[in-house]
């Protein structure tokens, strides 16, 4: 049976997979439930806030690029890049799109991990925060979700799922 | 006013006698973003940087036959004015330019196309043209990027032509098309037409940001998916723009048939105002000047109207009309003289709008 994916913050099993497209420099992240509701929403970038926080990116941390003198945090923020060595600076060439990190979890960390249902409730609450977009993955759970309250006769929550699984589709084609 | 305002007075290629104006397609323009290797780009060029990058680049692209005889254009020293109609032309962003300083413009001889140096990008190559004709621009403005000797640009295999915003990383290439669209507008249908787009990856914004479109119902619908290859976004501009201008056309019968009077009625009122130089400014002579297009396109006016209306509305927009319409300093009896004897060039007697028995 294949290994799960690691939670990047942490290292227990990630659920959640969370992508921020920008044209051609697309970050994605793995979270398990936990540190997915680690995300603040108000923040102006929950994800980058979300990233930041990984030791993985440690080592790219004091990084300056040498031609253009762009620091790696003003990259990672702005998804701009200051000149055309910025990708080859800030990302190894295996992470330059859709990089996955190694697992951070801190040693003697026996925290439960969280249910399916916990890990659910999750994607759909960062939905409301901000970020800019989710695979595939995120949707189908919101749309399993939809299903679940439809079964249970819960329709106020139906018809908040269902506006907000138009307007993901709308934003995200 | 500066050598900008001779440069649009003196224009003429765009309505040259090979290119038939169309009652719907006013323009088609296309810009093609390109930088350099291994050179930080403008926005993290100081100012000086900029003014010495965008020097050395004029000298080059000077050497190149098309633009051996263009207008340097230093965007610092243009008024607010005349940033706006270069950005109407799509040769520069109005807003940016303020940004870049240091930045330039080499406008071609011709008044066709440009190009922009230090700006958002090292170079932004714009063309112009009258008409449907997104394959003849892209044919020209990729020719004459890639003429410009050693020049090593800023290419990734996986993500094409890079540019400071990832989300335009590709083939560099924003193309659109400028539309008439006044049965559309006055039908309301304006925004279910342009929801029909969004499949085929375009957008719409509307032409002219001083100015309501239900007074002037002119529209520009742009490709802009960078990670489209050329051809693949040109023709689905070039799909997207023959279904609207279907649609036109049949809301134009339409509206003839069903409230012909009232259209006519409007027409006549609109050549009165130009032709009694009452205007009040740019947007109502605007105003005037879509009615009288619609109508010439309908058969009301001569054929050879459309030129002469499309001609007139590049000057306006060129900020030389303006001279004309009480927006200028002039004393004001000379002003008057000028305004009537300009108008007048235009609005002849002779050209009374007749109605048509079919339009």
């Amino acid at each position: 049976m294949e290994d799960p994916i690691p939670c990047q913050l942490c290292g227990r099993p990630a659920q959640l997979r969370l992508v921020r497209k920008n044209g051609g420099l697309n970050l994605c992240m793995e979270l398990c439930p936990a540190c997915a509701q680690r995300c603040d929403p108000s923040a102006e970038d929950p994800f980058a806030e979300l990233l930041e926080q990984s030791h993985a990116w440690a080592p790219f941390a004091a990084k300056v690029c040498s031609c253009c003198g762009m620091s790696w945090k003003e990259f990672f923020r702005s998804s701009r890049i200051g000149c055309s060595r910025c990708p080859e600076e800030f990302l190894p060439s295996e992470q330059r799109d859709a990089p996955r990190l190694p697992s951070t979890r801190p040693q003697g960390d026996a925290s439960p991990d969280p249910t399916p249902a916990e890990a659910r409730s999750y994607v759909f609450n960062l939905s409301f925060a901000g970020f800019a977009s989710y695979d595939g993955d995120a949707l189908s759970l919101l749309k399993s979700q939809l299903k679940r309250a439809v079964r249970r006769e819960q329709f106020e929550t139906a018809a908040v799922l269902r506006d907000r699984i138009r307007q993901l589709e709308q934003e995200h084609p | 006013m500066t050598a900008l305002r001779d440069f649009w007075l003196k224009r003429r290629s765009e309505e040259g006698a090979d290119a038939a104006s169309d009652p719907v397609v006013l323009r088609t323009h296309l810009r093609l973003s390109r930088n350099l290797r291994d050179l930080p780009f403008p926005e993290r060029l100081s100012p000086e940087e900029r003014r010495e990058f965008s020097q050395r680049w004029t000298a080059r692209l000077r050497k190149l036959p098309a633009f051996r005889r263009s207008l340097v254009l230093d965007l610092k020293s243009l008024g607010e004015d005349e940033r706006w109609s270069l950005r109407e032309w799509d040769y520069i962003s109005a807003l940016e330019a303020t940004r870049y300083e240091g930045s330039y413009l080499l406008l071609k001889e011709e008044g066709n196309a440009g190009v922009w140096l230090g700006g958002q990008q090292h170079l932004s190559w714009s063309a112009c043209q009258k008409g449907l004709c997104p394959e003849r621009l892209w044919k020209s403005v990729s020719r004459w990027a890639s003429a410009v000797p050693e020049t090593d640009y800023a290419f990734s295999p996986q993500h094409g032509y890079l540019s400071p915003d990832s989300r335009e990383w590709g083939s560099g290439l924003v193309a659109s098309v400028t539309l008439h669209l006044p049965a559309i507008v006055e039908n309301a249908l304006h925004e279910q037409t342009m929801a029909e787009l969004s499949p085929l990856g375009l957008k719409s914004c509307p032409e002219y940001g001083f100015v309501a479109l239900e007074l002037l119902p002119v529209v520009r619908i742009f490709h802009d998916a960078p990670s489209c290859s050329p051809d693949e976004a040109l023709r689905a501009l070039r799909e997207a723009v023959v279904h609207i201008r279907n649609r036109e056309i049949t809301e134009r019968n339409r509206l003839w048939q069903k409230q012909g009077l009232r259209i006519w009625d409007r027409v006549n009122r609109a050549w009165g105002t130009l032709f009694s130089c009452q205007l009040l400014g740019a947007a109502e002579a605007f105003h005037c000047l879509s009615h009288l297009r619609a109508a010439a396109a309908g058969g009301c006016l001569p054929k050879d109207w459309l030129p002469r209306i499309d001609r007139w509305a590049r000057q306006l927009l060129g900020g030389t009309f303006r001279v004309c319409l009480g927006e200028n300093e002039l004393p004001r009896e000379r002003e008057e003289a000028e305004r009537a004897r300009y108008v007048k060039s235009f609005i002849t007697p002779e050209a009374r709008p007749t109605r048509p028995k079919n339009p």
